[in-house]
């Protein structure tokens, strides 16, 4: 369930194993956005290195920099990819029927479950992003729209459910999240 | 911000003169700090920038701190510390939860308003700043939610709003701030106060109250 499909993460066998080029850079890529979540929840985006992410990830600094220009546009890329992820799961969630206010506690279920399994990606998305200065807030705010569209709530209570994912996240509870369904769905009903 | 003034600290206010202050080698180097991440970012400020600011020499910065980062949370403290002050203080002037409760989010805005390299330093660059930051800057934000939940006497159906309201009120509420932050508006984050008002008293007082409330305040 989690988002980093970590599966089909696992690093490729060196050589001429006659995969295509292509196929092998994504790979490395997201082995790259994986490892960058890992790395954050491990020290914070501030602690996290270059060197550390590529090494985590099983490739070369040389090979991170084919892919990102640096840390940042790592971490920024990290937050797109495992948001359209993210999204995508939780919109298969929540089906194809019926309009967003039936899709919501689907969708909110989804999402919950994801974060819960994958508290590394949890906090990058929510926390870690906004190291990332004013480029990350937007991209974080990217991510509320997204999310009050799927919940079929404001704004704000979106903002206030992904503060409180990652204030779970960061305190390593994000375990409690599912349990905090009712509630949260509870808090959008009575919010709009 | 000259690193000649004690950064967050208006003259006066603190309760001792801008003289004795800029004595302190460890609150000069706060200011420096503070002017330095206000010009470059946390993450591209050095240990250079901050003692160029702080107009003391690298040992005197050793011997205050052992890092940056150290360096940083000892700023985030001055200005959280700072704020809390003004909030408590304009809190106090009012007599019931609601007024007290706008009281506290016109004088936090109107602070963060009128020192926008300060706001940035809390807002934003805080989430860069390492680990201890981010437990820091979590911390500091609880610290509003034992006020806010006062506010669930004000309802008889206060005490049964989920234990996460105020977590989540106050996401919501730096959510808005940094945003505000984040688009180089920090001198308009008085702006914010209506909705700001709106989304806090919201679960406590029911959407038309609050609304009524918030247009009042703007």
């Amino acid at each position: 369930m989690g988002i980093e499909e970590r599966p089909a993460l696992r690093r490729l066998p060196p050589g001429s194993h006659g995969i295509p080029a292509d196929l092998v850079a994504r790979n490395q890529r997201e082995r790259l956005v994986a490892a960058m979540a890992e790395e954050c929840a491990e020290g914070g985006y501030a602690e996290a290195t270059v060197s550390a992410v590529a090494k985590r990830a099983g490739v070369s600094s040389l090979t991170f920099y084919k892919q990102f220009a640096g840390k940042r546009e790592c971490l920024l890329a990290a937050h797109e990819e495992l948001l359209g992820r993210l999204l995508e799961a939780v919109d298969r969630g929540a089906g194809e029927e019926g309009g967003a206010a039936s899709k919501a506690p689907a969708a909110l279920r989804t999402a919950l479950a994801i974060f819960a399994a994958d508290p590394p990606s949890a906090r990058l998305l929510t926390v870690e992003v906004l190291a990332a200065g004013p480029q990350g807030v937007e991209r974080h705010d990217a991510m509320v729209a997204a999310f009050a569209e799927r919940l079929g709530c404001g704004w704000v209570p979106a903002a206030g459910m992904l503060a409180l994912v990652g204030k779970l996240a960061v305190a390593g509870e994000a375990d409690r999240l599912p349990g905090l369904e009712d509630e949260l769905g509870g808090t959008f009903r009575s919010l709009n | 911000m000259s690193a000649e003034e004690l950064g967050p600290l208006p003259a006066g206010r603190h309760g001792y003169s801008r003289e004795q202050v800029a004595h302190h080698q460890r609150e000069r180097l706060i200011a420096g700090l503070a002017a330095a991440v206000a010009e470059k970012g946390y993450a591209a400020t050095t240990l250079s920038d901050i003692v160029r600011h702080a107009k003391v020499s690298r040992r005197v910065f050793y011997a205050n701190f052992e890092r940056k980062e150290e360096c940083f949370l000892a700023a985030f403290e001055v200005v959280a510390e700072h704020l809390r002050e003004l909030v408590a203080a304009a809190a106090g002037e009012a007599e019931r939860w609601p007024a007290q409760t706008i009281a506290a989010l016109r004088a936090a805005l109107a602070f963060l308003a009128a020192e926008p390299d300060l706001a940035r330093l809390c807002l934003l660059e805080s989430r860069a700043a390492g680990p201890a930051a981010t437990v820091r800057f979590a911390e500091a934000v609880a610290e509003a939610a034992p006020p806010l939940a006062r506010g669930r006497a004000e309802r008889p159906t206060g005490a049964r709003l989920p234990a996460s309201t105020e977590d989540s009120t106050l996401g919501s509420l730096v959510s808005l701030a940094q945003r505000k932050v984040a688009v180089g508006e920090a001198e308009r984050l008085e702006d914010l106060l209506p909705d700001c008002v709106e989304l806090v008293l919201l679960p406590y007082l029911g959407p038309a109250e609050a609304a009524r409330l918030a247009r009042e305040a703007a």
